[in-house]
């Protein structure tokens, strides 16, 4: 086990994550997971280990490294001005560091949450059988990484050639969104001019947004619709409030809910709405459940993911 | 029962099962017994190809992991088990009994509700601690178990203004609900008891039976010091 690296500035937030738990809604634990599940992908495709290996998930930025040991490492996601050494480093390619260096994230110019994924298996603890953490849940065991904590890793990789994702499949942030929503089962209950206007509208990124959702405002999407019986609520569902502004529920959210749902966005879409910063613009269009699987098993076939 | 039930795509890798209510009609202890049971053999049987079951009240969501298996699968197996359960009347979940201390200065809403609803707080005590609960869902927090029918009598909306933070094991009240929090967290409900015993995940299943066991202030803080160990 070899220390890796040392977190010496966190002005965002930096979190472990993988792609999530599983078996745990039941007891009432939220999925977590890498909020952008194609940016953290790509990062372990770039060092060519297995895709659900632990990374960090750094959002907004302002977060700096001292590397205590020499590692190979991949940088997807957000543009959050990363420097190596006080030298701009491109996002979407692994690099080579050494003893010494310093990695530091700025700001965003563009996306919102970096990944940070290292060649070796990371020591960090496992609850319920996930890397991922929720600080809300406060569950007995987890853990935090502050500022002078330290990673270590297993199994560390030796340097390699530097590999880069081919610039066409690196998504632009800054453009305007269009999010791949399934009507679900509950939208018959919402007027139809509702749902017209909800197709029409142009929705804008609320400050409130989080990794547990995105709050999203712009027409109202009305409706008479009670609080209905508490049930299960799946990833990208999109629920709407008695108030008619649309929230988009992602990782980190609560594993049951009695509000209203349009239904669901996919997993593309979720991944790319976790990017956005308040102020971004996105709209919804329609998309039926055989292209819904389509697109996913594109994605994870593309994405080399084990089958 | 098995033909009561409505099943459609949520997502592209989750299924919603509901089962459609009376009007007016409260969910139904044995109905989510049934959806618990189903629940568990869904975990049992199909294992890391079923990534989550979350039953509740009057549904139960189903995601899988489009990799290793088909929907039509799942759901096959699914028919068969309602179908095998509609022929066997009683589900045993099992039964928990929960020490709670009813005193004031921990059910911090026990002096307004007793009022709220014509009672006195002993009568509060009574009436909360006679029934048996059904569990109808867990989640909102790591544990958090959704418990009915709360008597009509202690039935109260939740509170005017939502408290920062409720404390770990209070035992409260909103509607025909009744649950214990097994962390410190915000909540609206009407705390009437606290439970020196904290809920962990994995504690309550939907269809389990729940009953709550007064005890006095003394008995309280000698089993909340020995939890504390």
């Amino acid at each position: 086990m070899t220390q890796v690296c040392r977190l010496t500035r966190a002005g965002g937030v930096v979190q472990v994550q993988d792609l999530g738990r599983k078996q745990s809604m039941h007891h009432g634990i939220t999925e977590s997971g890498a909020a952008d599940r194609q940016a953290f992908l790509w990062a372990n495709r770039l060092l060519q280990q297995q895709h659900d290996t632990a990374m960090l998930e750094i959002t907004v930025g302002d977060v700096a490294f001292d590397i205590l040991h020499d590692v190979r490492i991949a940088l997807t996601g957000a543009d959050l001005n990363a420097t190596l050494n006080g030298s701009p480093m491109d996002g979407w390619q692994s690099y080579n560091l050494r003893c010494g260096d310093t990695l530091a994230f700025g700001f965003p110019r563009s996306g919102l949450r970096a990944y940070l994924a290292f060649a070796g298996a990371l020591d960090w603890p496992q609850i319920y059988d996930s890397y991922s953490w929720v600080d809300k849940e406060a569950l007995p065991g987890t853990p935090v990484l502050k500022p002078g904590g330290v990673l270590r890793l297993y199994q560390i990789q030796p340097h390699a050639f530097q590999t880069a994702v081919p610039t066409r499949f690196v998504p632009d942030y800054n453009e305007p969104l269009t999010l791949d929503l399934l009507l679900g089962y509950q939208a018959h209950l919402f007027p139809t001019e509702s749902i017209a206007t909800f197709f029409k509208t142009e929705f804008e990124v609320q400050p409130a947004s989080s990794r547990m959702g995105y709050q999203l405002a712009g027409a109202k999407v009305a409706h008479e619709i009670e609080q209905l019986y508490s049930e299960g609520i799946a990833y990208g569902a999109v629920q709407v409030p008695p108030d008619g502004n649309p929230v988009v529920l992602l990782n980190d959210r609560q594993t049951m809910g009695g509000y209203p749902k349009l239904g669901c966005i996919s997993q593309r879409s979720g991944a790319a709405l976790s990017q956005r910063l308040p102020g971004a613009k996105v709209r919804f269009r329609g998309q039926g459940y055989d292209e819904m699987v389509r697109e996913w098993d594109q994605m994870m076939s593309f994405l080399e993911v084990e089958y | 029962m098995s033909s009561d039930v409505h099943i459609a795509p949520v997502s592209v890798d989750t299924w919603l099962l509901t089962w459609p209510l009376d009007q007016g009609a409260l969910p139904d202890a044995h109905l989510v017994a049934v959806i618990g049971k189903l629940a568990n053999n869904l975990r049992t049987h199909f294992g890391a190809a079923m990534v989550n079951t979350v039953p509740a009240y009057c549904s139960l969501m189903v995601q899988i992991d489009l990799r290793s298996i088909d929907w039509v699968h799942v759901e096959a197996a699914i028919r068969t088990w309602l179908a095998e359960f509609e022929s066997t009347s009683q589900f045993a979940g099992r039964h928990h009994r929960i020490s709670v201390c009813y005193d004031p200065d921990l059910g911090l809403d026990m002096h307004e509700f007793s009022a709220l609803k014509q009672l006195t707080p002993d009568d509060v005590t009574a009436i909360h601690s006679q029934a048996i609960y059904t569990v109808f869902a867990v989640g909102f927090l790591p544990g958090f178990a959704y418990l009915g029918h709360v008597d009509e009598r202690l039935s109260a909306p939740r509170r005017a203004t939502f408290r920062a933070t409720v404390p770990a094991g209070s035992v409260a009240i909103a509607d025909r609900q009744t649950a214990i929090y097994p962390s410190a967290s915000p909540g609206g409900w009407q705390i009437i008891g606290r439970a020196p015993q904290l809920p962990t995940p994995g504690d309550f299943s939907a269809g389990d039976t729940v009953e709550f066991v007064p005890i006095d202030r003394a008995h309280f803080d000698r089993l909340a010091g020995v939890s504390m160990v």
